[in-house]
């Protein structure tokens, strides 16, 4: 169906844009350049919900996890000037964690560009490195086609953030005729430069196949492509009737189930010890929609040396770009498992399922048990309470994370049960997007559980004493909201994995990693949302049954040891098969 | 042309001459020049013109690297939403030239042995001649248009100096139309 009006304004005309596009939430934060619009949402209050945030840093985070949990466009809004300059950060986070996202700036008067003027700042130039594309529009008359291929080109092929900067005289601008066809209405939009779903090429495919079939030791590593291409299952009835070990990289987490026969971890810095010890041997590599990221692959030169890589993936750019190819699959990740699942054998490989079996028993014993397990002074450590809030939630709920050791813990310690439920920041490792990706996120489940008739999942915000106070204001966002966040603050009273590299790579010498902490049950209970501090094994169990059952937006601050650190690790340098399980090595 | 054929050592230095066709938007010239200064990569030269085909630039580029890297670099280049193609060939790929334009002190066509030998050896094209100064334009391959430069040097009277960049079309066939095609063909 597409939209025609008469005699509409800019502003007018770019919600009814959003409206078709299927929006019906805006993350923003209003200004002098952008009032146009925010005074047009008042006429749109039945088909727009706009959620102000209290910093557009906290709007563009928690509109990327909302756009990550179920794979939709999310749009946020700000002024220009530092307003916009503000959505910087979350454009380079959303850009690198492949995350759909259509960001609208306002701008000065047209006449005015380039004059300096008040709050004029050239955003088109500053976002152009951290954006999938950007358009400036300064005629109401571009308004249709910029946005239609601004949801087109966020939401295609690899997803990306789209920032449409908008100028005030083309927001008040009339138009005498608007019409608007949707990228619903009509999927197929023609740019000539960008193709982005190229089709599954049988060769290929047939090349993949025989790899496979002819694999001793084959390994999955299963990325956020499975995510974004819905293709979760598809990989699981592959992985199931090819017998192969799925690794999920730190984006692929929660796309295999914890506890299923054939998977096997994490790889990376601090993933699973298998996966790292183990994938140098493997002698085909089947990797989906995951980049070879440097925090995967260890030391590059002696990464994968004996394995034929078969490398699935829709970026053209990323083929090759860090591990060389064999066999290059250029497509979606659910276009080409399916294409593969008919044509490859069934088969099983018991004998180095078990060695992984192996690495996984060594790995608990020297490394978790201890930290899962109770201290006699009855002080915390971050897996034991991650564990025991994975295990209350029977692995559930959706989990989203700040970034430092909380992050690695969350990352390691939740048993993931459920699909769509990892959200963290991973490509920039960008502190302070906990807290508002998590109240997005929840968001986006609320909505979800209100479209399907089911239960929300809980929504629990793993973040760390640093990184929370980077975005503590969205507190308020979450109690204005209503929005029951559950936020799991594991405060060890440092900068805690900056701590750890210095006392591991620099000799001890800990430079700025200290904190003063304020009192953050204080705080929390300021905004209104309810809070409780605990810091002894005698009180965990029944402040994590309070913290799940709670219905608003609630604080858990555990008070963890402070010198504990993240192991196994392959540091900086290293082969993966040099993976440490304990500092000693 | 097969940049993948297997006499091109991937590690060591070429001379490539990059081509890259985009849509005539704002902004373009920094989104192809960001993908080398990201990486600290020179750019030796860079020309922007029309293309044959309305609505789409073409960028020449000269840059010397590996053949891994300016597959990196076309890669990236590719990526851009609002580029359509890049293409690197090797020097025997394509047929390369440039412009320079001399202004210089009239002093030198006067003299008659001087000017001479300036027409023999480099047969530049005399456009204006005034009182005090005149303008040559000189085109032909980079090492012609030195040789020019060169020979001029020493007799004290270049005013200005300016060239082209390396424009260039390349031996293959059309390889921009087939890549269109070949996108119809292998996207959806
Ligand atoms: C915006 C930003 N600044 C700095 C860093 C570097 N950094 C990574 S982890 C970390 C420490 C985080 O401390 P905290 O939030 O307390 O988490 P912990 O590691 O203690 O669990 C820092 C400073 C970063 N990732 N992002
Ligand atoms: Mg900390």
């Amino acid at each position: 169906m597409t939209v025609s009006k008469e005699n509409i304004r800019g502003s007018h005309a770019l919600l009814e844009c959003l409206v078709a596009e299927g929006v019906d939430t805006l993350f923003g934060y209003p200004g002098g350049a952008i009032m146009p619009v925010y005074d047009a949402m008042y006429d749109y209050s039945e088909q727009l919900t706009h959620i102000l945030a209290r910093h557009e840093q906290g709007a563009i985070h928690a509109a990327e996890a909302y756009a990550r949990i179920d794979r939709k466009t999310a749009v946020c809004i700000a002024t220009s000037g530092p307003g916009a300059t503000n959505l910087l950060t979350g454009l380079y986070d959303a850009l690198l964690d492949s995350t759909p996202l259509v960001a609208i700036t306002g701008q000065v008067l047209d006449s005015l560009l380039g004059s300096d003027a008040f709050q004029e700042s050239d955003i088109i130039g500053a976002s152009a490195p951290l954006t999938k594309w950007n358009y400036q529009i300064s005629d109401a008359k571009q308004i249709a086609e910029v946005m239609r291929k601004a949801f087109y080109i966020a939401n295609s092929g690899r997803p990306g953030p789209v920032l449409i900067d908008i100028t005030k005289n083309a927001q008040i601008q009339i138009l005498e005729e608007f019409s608007y066809e949707s990228n619903k209405d009509n999927p197929k939009v023609n740019i000539r430069s960008y193709r982005p779903l190229p089709k599954v090429k049988s060769q290929d495919i047939a090349a993949a196949v025989e790899l496979i079939d002819e694999a001793k030791q084959p390994l999955i590593l299963a990325g956020h492509g499975v995510h974004i291409a819905d293709a979760q299952d598809t990989l699981k009835a592959f992985a199931e009737k090819t017998g192969i070990p799925v690794s999920t990289t730190f984006h692929g987490l929660s796309s295999m189930p914890a506890g299923h026969p054939l998977y096997v971890g994490l790889p990376g810095m601090h993933g699973n010890y298998g996966p790292n010890f183990l994938s140098n041997e493997s002698d085909v590599v089947i990797a989906i929609g995951m980049r070879f990221d440097d925090r995967v692959t260890g030391d590059l030169p002696r990464y994968l040396p004996d394995a034929k890589v078969i490398h699935i993936e829709i970026d053209q750019a990323e083929i090759n770009k860090n591990v060389p190819a064999t066999v290059a699959i250029h497509a979606d990740a659910k276009q080409a498992l399916e294409a593969l699942l008919p044509l490859v054998a069934e088969k099983e490989y018991p004998e180095w399922l078990a060695r992984f079996r192996e690495c996984d028993k060594k790995e608990k014993e020297l490394v978790i048990d201890d930290l899962v397990s109770t201290n006699e002074d009855g002080t915390l450590k971050m897996p034991q309470v991650m564990r025991m809030v994975s295990d209350k939630t029977e692995g559930n709920a959706v989990v989203v994370t700040d970034v430092g050791q909380h992050q690695m813990i969350g990352m390691r310690y939740y048993d993931f049960k459920s699909k769509d439920a990892w959200i963290s920041s991973g490509g920039s490792g960008t502190m302070g997007f906990g807290l508002p990706a998590a109240f997005g996120a929840a968001y986006a489940e609320k909505q979800r559980a209100e479209r399907t008739g089911k239960a929300a999942r809980p929504v629990i915000a793993v973040v760390g004493d640093g990184g929370f106070q980077m975005t503590i204001q969205e507190l308020g966002m979450c109690s204005q909201w209503e929005v029951p966040v559950k936020i799991l603050l594991l405060d060890n009273n440092y900068l805690g994995m900056v701590r750890q590299w210095q006392q591991l790579f620099f000799d001890h010498r800990y430079s700025q990693v200290g904190l003063t902490n304020p009192d953050f049950v204080k705080i929390s209970d300021g905004f209104g949302v309810p809070a409780e501090r605990v810091s002894h094994v005698d009180q965990l169990n029944d402040a994590v049954d309070r913290f799940l059952s709670a219905e608003t937006p609630y604080l858990l601050h555990v008070e963890v040891i402070n010198e504990e650190n993240v192991f196994p690790m392959v540091a900086t340098g290293k082969s993966v098969a040099e993976i440490a399980l304990t500092a000693e090595g | 042309m097969d940049l993948n054929a297997p006499e091109v050592d991937h590690d060591a230095q070429h001379s490539y001459t990059l081509t890259v066709f985009t849509e005539n938007v704002p902004g373009l010239l920094s989104e192809v020049v960001s993908v080398f200064t990201r990486i600290k990569m020179n750019i030796d030269t860079l020309t922007v013109s029309a293309s044959r085909i309305e609505g789409i630039h073409r960028f020449t580029m000269t840059i010397d690297c590996t053949k891994k890297l300016i597959d990196k670099i076309t890669a990236q280049l590719e990526k851009k939403v609002d580029i359509v193609a890049a293409f690197a060939y090797l020097s025997h790929e394509v047929v390369a030239r440039e412009i320079a334009m001399f202004k210089i002190d009239t002093k030198v066509l006067n003299d008659e042995k001087t000017k001479k030998e300036l027409i023999d050896l480099h047969n530049p094209a005399v456009v204006e001649e005034h009182d005090n100064y005149a303008v040559l334009i000189k085109s032909g391959k980079e090492a012609k248009i030195q040789a020019m430069f060169d020979y001029l040097e020493p007799h004290d009277c270049i005013y200005e100096f300016v060239r082209s960049g390396r424009i260039a079309v390349v031996r293959e066939m059309d390889p921009f139309s087939k890549r269109l095609d070949s996108m119809d063909k292998e996207f959806h």
